[in-house]
């Protein structure tokens, strides 16, 4: 059974429209959900938790429908966007007591553990929090039932670089067990770079790639040479600049540009790996093209 | 459900203690002093509290944190129903067994305002408190339709002006009325037609007879179950 699948999903909003949208995950994959910002991201987990109608579509969670009226689905869910709400008079501890009365498989020990692994201070009332407690507290929230599904839509957004590391290191530490499938929507890539096994690029509210991380690692490479003439146009190139004969350029397909740049006669060829947040720039900057410089 | 309407009680239960000590002596100060303005401030009160609770609830974006929880939809709009009918059915059942209990024999106040004329079924003005009942009921519900409806849209925003302009209306209103119940009284000269009209329908308001009484609660109770079902049909539920 399927995380989730999405199928011809669209949202329109005045200057805005998402989709029509396909896009599914796998049990125990976690799929990072890369894009700029307005590029869709949070409209899609927005329709997927159902806080907002979608205009058209099909969604299932863990094989249900997303009918507002039949929140079992939500069960087995942990959802954190970048909105934190609480009963702001209420202590992290109270508020945690009222989330654990929905859930089944709410475990007050693991919230507990998390909390301490996150460094939540659980006495505090929410109004009294920072901005990174309030995440920490969102977090502990959506993990202390175990779902079987985590959404997070840019969860740091908004906190600084030091407190966002530190939230980013103890909840990657917590997901690393493979326990379960996530769904993670940012537009910073090392944010999940290391945690991916996919990656959806979204642009303009479309998904221009999905692979899996491997194999975008295994494929996109920079690329330079010496060729004189204005005719080399490799077929798997997504850009290209030329300062007289040398050439610079970044394929998505490795293999097939080296063979081909090698049948062209072209010199001096040297391939260098890229990290993944220089494939995703890439990736979106949006494809191929020619700059003569 | 009980236990977000648990949650909702507990959370604002200081509130809710005010309202159980102060409503109850302003009944009982009623009840020994044949006037109903008491008991009006005690009407007032409640709208006053479950106005504060539902703009708590609304800076606190509770619907949003509701709509995350395994909970149907319905359920959270009959919450919020709850939330609005229970403090002044509280009103309603505590001043019929008080008046039962303590003073059955109580002649009907002459200055029941809006009950005029009251009638005597159970020997008190049930059925004012029954339509003020409804009332707050109705005003809620219509709250609720009217921010279901237009959430997520730019009316929402004119709605906010809209409403500044109707307060702005009434309390201008408020202001004329008294200058003109001023003039009138002390000319004796027949008011607009525009407010004899009015008068006409504050005359004959849906306490005046049982049937009116019924068929406003009728009303009331279809807008609470449309409001229902205007929640389970929001775009939104990030405002």
């Amino acid at each position: 059974m399927k995380a989730f699948e999405i199928e011809g999903l669209v949202k329109t909003y005045p200057g805005f429209r998402l989709g029509p949208l396909d896009l599914e995950l796998e049990p125990g994959v976690v799929l990072g959900y890369v894009g700029p910002n307005a590029s869709g991201k949070t409209t899609t987990f927005h329709c997927l938790t159902r806080l907002v109608k979608p205009d058209g579509g099909r969604i299932s969670i863990l094989g249900r429908n997303t009918d507002p009226g039949d929140p079992a689905w939500k069960s087995e869910v942990g959802y954190v966007g970048d909105r934190h709400v609480f009963f702001e008079n209420w202590t992290g501890e109270a508020n945690l007591r009222f989330r654990s009365g929905f859930y089944s498989d709410w475990s007050h020990q693991l919230a507990a553990d998390l909390a301490r692994r996150l460094e939540c201070p659980l006495d505090q009332k929410a109004r009294h929090m920072s901005s990174g407690n309030r995440v920490k507290l969102s977090l502990i929230g959506a993990l202390a039932h175990s779902p079987r599904l985590l959404l997070l839509d840019e969860p740091t957004a908004g906190l600084d670089p030091v407190v966002r590391r530190e939230v980013l290191d103890a909840l990657f530490e917590i997901l690393q067990d493979g326990q379960r499938s996530i769904f993670y929507a940012t537009h910073i890539l090392s944010d999940i770079g290391r945690l991916a096994d996919e990656l959806a690029f979204l642009m303009n509210g479309r998904i221009m790639r999905r692979s899996s991380k491997d194999d975008l690692m295994d494929t996109w490479r920079r690329i330079t040479f010496r060729k004189a003439g204005n005719t080399i146009d490799p077929a798997a190139a997504v850009t290209h600049e030329r300062e007289g004969d040398n050439h610079r350029i970044v394929t998505s397909d490795s293999k097939t540009t080296l063979e081909e740049l090698k049948a062209l006669g072209a010199e001096s060829i040297q391939e260098t790996r890229m990290n993944i947040d220089e494939i995703a720039v890439e990736i979106l900057k949006g494809g191929r093209h020619v700059a003569d410089s | 459900m009980w236990r977000i309407l648990r949650a909702e009680f507990a959370y604002s239960r200081i509130n809710y203690v005010i309202f159980l000590v102060f409503i109850p002596m302003l009944l009982i100060f009623g009840l020994y002093r044949p006037s109903s303005s008491a008991l009006y401030v005690a009407w007032l009160a409640t709208f006053l509290m479950i106005n504060g609770w539902n703009a708590t609830r609304i800076k606190e974006k509770r619907e949003l944190q509701l709509a995350q929880l395994p909970v149907a939809s319905p359920e959270v709009a009959l919450v919020r129903l709850l939330m609005v009918s229970v403090p002044p059915a509280f009103i309603l059942l505590l001043y019929v067994a008080v008046h039962l209990l303590l003073r059955p024999s109580l002649p009907v106040p002459a200055d029941a305002g809006i009950a005029i004329p009251v009638s005597n079924w159970l020997s008190m003005p049930v059925r004012a408190l029954l339509t003020l009942y409804g009332l707050v009921v109705l005003v809620f519900s219509l709250i609720f339709i009217f921010r279901d409806t237009f959430l997520g849209t730019r009316f929402l925003k004119q709605g906010k002006i809209l409403l500044v302009i109707l307060i702005g209306f009434g309390v201008a209103a408020n202001i004329y009325g008294i200058a003109l119940a001023r003039r009138v009284s002390a000319t004796g000269a027949q008011p607009p037609a525009a407010i004899r009209a009015l008068g006409y329908l504050i005359e004959n308001n849906p306490s005046t007879t049982t049937a009116r009484t019924l068929v406003f609660l009728v009303v009331c109770l279809a807008c609470a179950l449309l409001s229902i079902l205007t929640f389970t049909r929001r775009r939104t539920h990030l405002e």
